[in-house]
């Protein structure tokens, strides 16, 4: 390939790799924009030292030996949710969390539930407790 | 720069038999007692899955390191002195060798990121970029001369090392509040990162192969031809964006995602197409069609053919719906990191080993079963997790649980599976570890 073409070729991906770039770092919508209170950031640091992702996904993100967390709280009361962390649900081992930083972990699955839906299900639409969300709201899962 | 290249190879060697050893236990772990023995060490899958993924990714890096050490040897009349090189090799991989021990000392004892593939401590991605940007320091001293005109692998092994920075540091964006305090911007970023992250070690190794088909054959017009370069073009269009099939269901821009679902299914059938190109230039070669790298890189062939299959479903959005965040996403990753990139590896690896051919003829005969037995157990173990993928993505989608049994079938296969295959690959792992140690050490 002669080395003008090579320069083309190159300047077209360089460019190419900025503006995809900036299409995602600039790309905001009402989810986007949700953030954490300072109880479902210290439950995030929670997460993130206990390192649930290795069995769990949020955003399909992580293992797949549990479940999807993303959604959760749609299922569990905060009251259920802090006892469950407390005590370790089915086979999943306790993490011996205390009171209160079960509490913050079930404020980050309570304000991770907000930003959007993970898993759809056939149903989806209609069982959700999510007020705010539409179905046009959620990219891709229009048909 | 043999010597280097050689303990680069070595160190890579060591670092894969780490990730069997960690996928040995975390199998071992699925079963009642053995499980429950293991637990009783203080070992968990939240121990083990962070060693096993990131050092799966280490390998694949220093593999390719390794052979970039080789193609140093190719020049003439540095800029540099190849004492100071000497002494910068020894700089970085001092500090790859203490990170990866530290790594593995840290996450066993229970201090993660809590991150996907750099679930360890930030300190040691800190020692990492540096160590990294010393490497690129010696890259770009030792290559920098006529860069137009160079060879299209030495413009993939380029990108590919500046990309790893460029990944590395934005995966890392999540230590600021700016980014940590938005979950959905947090996401997004994780993904790319990580996305683009990937496509710099494919980049690496697809570079890898092309220069290893360029030695073998002796032939050097391929690697400067115009289909080479537009399918280096194509393929890195995809490392750009085809990360964003994982993130069909997260609310952000359409456009991100039409231009991933555009794009994000020419990569493997590009890959095996320079494939295709590369074994037909190793045939050309009379004698070396029955080598273990010939034998390796065919193996490559075929994965990429399945992980194309797999890539297509993953990427049309209904299917998406049903099958993302399952076992077949994971199916996907295993047979393109096994079945693509730790098979090119292993196919450059036996190619820089065992250059002699008689002795890649006889050290063939010694692992064609182990290669038979690798490629089986990987395609029995990908199939199970397609299918309980597949069939747990409908009842999810159904709002139901799958049958108990399904899980326990595929407990079971992954045990069955895995452990012909982790014995293959040690085995194999030995063969090129005990002929690296005995490679005469060249010091040019």
């Amino acid at each position: 390939m002669l080395i003008v073409h090579r320069k083309i070729l190159l300047s077209f991906l360089v460019l190419f790799f900025i503006i995809q770039s900036l299409l995602v770092y600039l790309d905001s919508n009402k989810f986007q924009k949700i953030s954490f209170s300072p109880s479902a950031q210290l439950g995030r640091t929670i997460w993130l030292e206990n390192n649930c992702q290795s069995c769990h996904q949020i955003y399909g993100f992580g293992g797949f030996l549990g479940p999807d967390l993303t959604n959760t709280a749609k299922y569990y009361s905060s009251e259920d949710l802090i006892e469950i962390l407390e005590t370790g649900p089915l086979q999943m081992p306790s993490i011996k969390l205390s009171k209160k930083e079960a509490k913050d972990l079930s404020a980050f699955f309570n304000e991770i539930d907000k930003t959007g839906v993970s898993v759809p299900i056939i149903n989806n639409y209609q069982t959700t407790n999510h007020e705010s969300i539409e179905i046009k709201d959620i990219p891709w899962f229009e048909y | 720069m043999i010597r280097e290249a050689r303990a680069l190879a070595i160190l890579s060697l060591l670092t894969l038999m780490i990730v069997i050893i960690a996928g040995i236990v975390a199998a071992v772990s699925y079963f009642p007692v053995a499980g429950e023995f293991i637990e009783t060490l203080g070992i968990t899958l939240q121990h083990l899955r962070p060693i096993h993924t990131s050092m799966a990714i280490a390998w694949i890096y220093l593999g390719g390191i390794s052979i970039i050490y080789h193609y140093f040897g190719d020049f003439e009349n540095l800029t540099i002195q190849r004492n100071t090189i000497k002494k910068l090799f020894l700089v970085h991989f001092s500090i790859w060798i203490v990170s990866g021990i530290g790594i593995i000392i840290t996450l066993l004892s229970g201090f993660f990121s809590g991150r996907e593939y750099i679930g360890f401590h930030p300190v040691f991605s800190l020692l990492i970029l540096i160590s990294w940007i010393i490497f690129l320091y010696i890259f770009f001293k030792v290559t920098s001369k006529n860069i137009w005109e160079k060879p299209v692998y030495h413009y993939m092994w380029t990108i590919s090392l500046l990309l790893f920075v460029h990944s590395f540091i934005e995966n890392h964006l999540y230590l600021f509040s700016f980014i940590n305090s938005f979950p959905i911007v947090e996401i997004k970023l994780q993904w790319k990162s990580l996305g683009q992250f990937v496509g710099s070690f494919n980049l690496l190794v697809y570079g890898s192969l092309l220069y290893t088909g360029e030695k073998i054959s002796k032939d050097t017009s391929y690697a400067h031809s115009k289909k080479a370069f537009l399918l280096f073009g194509v393929g890195l269009l995809n490392t750009f964006t085809n990360y964003a099939h994982h993130t069909y269901h997260l609310p952000q821009s359409h456009i991100v995602k039409w231009i991933s679902f555009v794009v994000s299914m020419l990569e493997v059938i590009i890959l095996y197409f320079v494939i295709s190109d590369i074994i037909g230039l190793i045939r050309n070669r009379k004698g070396m069609n029955k080598t273990i790298c010939y034998h390796f890189i065919s193996s490559c062939k075929l994965w990429s053919g399945l992980t194309i299959f797999l890539a297509l479903l993953i990427s049309i959005p209904p299917l998406n719906t049903i099958i993302h965040g399952t076992h077949v996403v994971f199916a996907h990753a295993m047979g393109a990191m096994i079945g693509i990139d730790t098979f090119a590896i292993f196919g450059v690896l036996s190619w820089f080993i065992f250059k002699d051919t008689n002795l890649a003829l006889q050290t063939k005969k010694k692992i064609h079963f182990s290669i038979i037995t690798m490629n089986l157990s990987l395609f029995f173990l990908i199939a199970s997790m397609s299918i309980y993928g597949t069939s747990f993505g409908i009842y999810r989608y159904l709002d139901k649980y799958p049958p108990e049994i399904m899980g326990n079938l595929l407990r079971y296969s992954l045990g069955v599976f895995s452990f012909p295959m982790s014995l293959s690959f040690l085995y194999v792992i030995f063969i090129f570890l005990h002929n690296l140690v005995k490679m005469k050490a060249d010091s040019n």
